[in-house]
């Protein structure tokens, strides 16, 4: 994974922590009513993927008990896992592409409801994502996948060569001399594995995109509402298809892309179709970019015209992330696909504790601020959440008290523990596990095993009835925690 | 900077440390293991693992250590990963408190 050069080593500095009563006068702690987008706290955790789902995309036992362990710490709201809007084979992620996964789906609303005493809000993540393929081995690639043409025969001077030939003779080129035979999206394939692109106008499925996702987004959502979740965030960030729209380096010429209005249209289209379908008085919002971060990728001023298009069309919050792009992504090893958090862009998006003068707290905060006045600017009340390596109460309070956000994120912070929120509220701050920001959840989520943080993973293996890792070596969820005397 | 595994190891090769990292940073050489310095996220969860204490912060290694940082660098681009723990080297424990052990390297 990608760090700065400066390799400036970073400790987390919550600061000092609020008394109970000081808390119950703080803004964090204080309620937040903007129409049907009502928390009981502005504090929230952002959407992470636990990798605990089934191969057939389906609520399980450890999905339920990972969702009820964060509402037991009382968030204001808890953001489910990116969830999978299609009815398509996606490996071990969470999916509402059908009716039959509402039943699972019901039951973390249950327990989350349950856990939390009926304070935290639920709002479900749906996504769309492309085809990524693993990175092939080149002996397959050239031998097999790579679809032969006759640009490749006339680079090698091969004319009307047969094909087992032609593999033949590529098998047996030097990495350089591959440069010269295959274009920039072949080397691709071979050397990160194939990658879709909303640009890929040429196949049938991308081109009509406009035309499915609107509906595909809206039937998620109605299943949505009957599985019994507060709301929606729309997963317009990162890497995936609908961030991809949103992007500068989006030049479709079907009027979805190139200028600002073009990119910010199916996004706009599909919010209209999801507002059609579940009513006005259900929360839908949106997670988007504040910045790509890539080289000729959005940035904070395209983000701020798409913030106002949201706002405007009347998305109930707005939740910005940063960077996370597949553009810039490290070469994973053979048999692996590409990972949107180890270039640069990644960097940005989870920052590391080896980090630069900037460090990795609050990164994304100048940005989103930005965002959020410029929203204000336009007469705007859109609650706008801002995460990023926040962990303390006094940074985010600050966020709050400066006019910088309405809502604060914490996703490693909560990760880390989830009972932040009531150590912090109940004036017992000093007992917080502060993520340290090594990113050892993010390495685990890169390798598609189950997430967990290092601060609770392997406390009292012991203890009776947990449910651990695969392996055995880890608990699933941190051990509950108790204040000394109930306040 | 990076997590650096220092002499400790050299004739014991516990693998511990192996089984709780999270990137796969550690490869294997005939008596040794070291640190890939490019994988490694310090997160230090194998620094408690190490029965013989050989694993260390890059800032933390004293003096008569810095020899090591330079090499967990350079023999982790020729050595194999190893992923899995395995079992100590036969030797382990009657080398374990030995001091000077760097002539013995093999590589």
């Amino acid at each position: 994974m990608w760090r700065p050069p400066q390799k400036i080593k970073w400790k987390p500095n919550p600061g000092d922590w609020p008394s109970a009563e000081e808390a119950s006068r703080s803004l964090l702690f204080s309620p937040l009513n903007a129409g049907p987008f009502r928390l009981d706290t502005r504090t929230w955790v952002p959407a992470m993927v636990p990798w605990r789902a089934t191969d057939d995309g389906f609520v399980t036992q450890d999905n339920i008990d990972w969702y009820a362990r964060f509402a037991a710490g009382r968030p204001g709201a808890i953001v489910l896992e990116a969830t999978g809007i299609r009815d398509i084979p996606s490996g071990p992620l969470l999916r509402i592409g059908h009716e039959r996964f509402v039943p699972g789906l019901k039951k973390i609303v249950e327990a989350v409801r349950e856990a939390s005493g009926g304070e935290t809000k639920l709002f479900i993540q749906i996504i769309d994502f492309l085809s990524i393929r693993r990175r092939p081995e080149p002996a397959k690639y050239l031998g097999q996948y790579l679809r032969l043409t006759d640009r490749h025969r006339a680079a090698l001077g091969m004319a009307g060569a047969a094909e087992a030939d032609v593999r033949a003779r590529l098998l047996q080129l030097a990495p350089e001399a591959l440069e010269q035979v295959l274009d920039a999206r072949e080397l691709e394939g071979l050397r990160m594995g194939d990658r879709e692109r909303v640009t890929d106008m040429h196949l049938p499925h991308i081109r009509e995109l406009p035309q499915v996702l609107p509906d595909l987004f809206a039937g998620a959502a109605r299943r949505a509402r009957e599985a019994g979740f507060d709301g929606i965030e729309l997963h317009y960030a990162h890497a995936y298809t609908m961030a991809s729209f949103l992007s500068a380096v989006n030049d479709r010429d079907d009027g979805y892309g190139r200028t600002l209005e073009g990119r910010v249209r199916l996004p706009l289209e599909v919010y209209r179709r999801v507002r059609e379908t579940v009513g006005d008085d259900y929360v839908v919002g949106c997670r988007f970019l504040s910045d790509e971060c890539i080289p000729g990728g959005s940035d904070v001023e395209d983000a701020t015209h798409f913030g106002v298009a949201f706002a405007r069309a009347g998305m109930d919050f707005l939740s910005l992330s940063r960077g996370g792009k597949f553009d810039d992504a490290k070469q994973p090893a053979v048999g692996w696909s590409a990972y949107p958090y180890t270039g640069p862009s990644g960097y940005e998006c989870m920052p590391h504790h080896v980090s630069d003068e900037k460090g990795p707290f609050g990164r994304n905060v100048e940005a989103s601020a930005h965002i959020r006045a410029a929203i204000r600017a336009q007469g705007l009340g859109t609650p706008v959440v801002v995460t990023g390596g926040v962990h303390g109460y006094r940074q985010a309070e600050e966020l709050l008290a400066s006019d910088r956000a309405d809502v604060v994120g914490f996703a490693r912070q909560s990760l880390a523990d989830p009972d932040w929120f009531t150590k912090v509220r109940s004036g017992y701050g000093k007992a917080v596990n502060v993520c340290i920001y090594a990113n050892y959840c993010e390495a685990l989520d890169e390798k598609h095993e189950e997430v967990t943080c290092q601060l609770w993973d392997r406390v009292a293996l012991d203890e009776a009835g947990i449910r651990k890792t695969k392996d055995g070596k880890r608990r699933l969820t941190p051990a509950a925690w108790n204040a000394p005397t109930l306040p | 900077m990076a997590h650096v595994v220092l002499e400790s190891c050299i004739r014991c090769r516990y693998t511990d440390c192996v089984d709780v990292c999270p990137v796969d940073c550690f490869r294997i050489g005939p008596n040794m293991l070291v640190i890939d310095p490019d994988e490694c996220i310090d997160c230090a969860v194998c620094v408690p693992e190490c029965p013989v204490d050989a694993i260390k912060a890059e800032e933390d290694v004293p003096p008569e250590g810095l020899p090591l940082v330079a090499l967990n660098a350079e023999l982790a681009r020729d050595w194999p990963a190893i992923t899995r723990k395995q079992d100590p080297l036969p030797e382990a424990e009657e080398w374990k408190d030995a001091p000077g052990k760097l002539a013995y390297l093999e590589r």
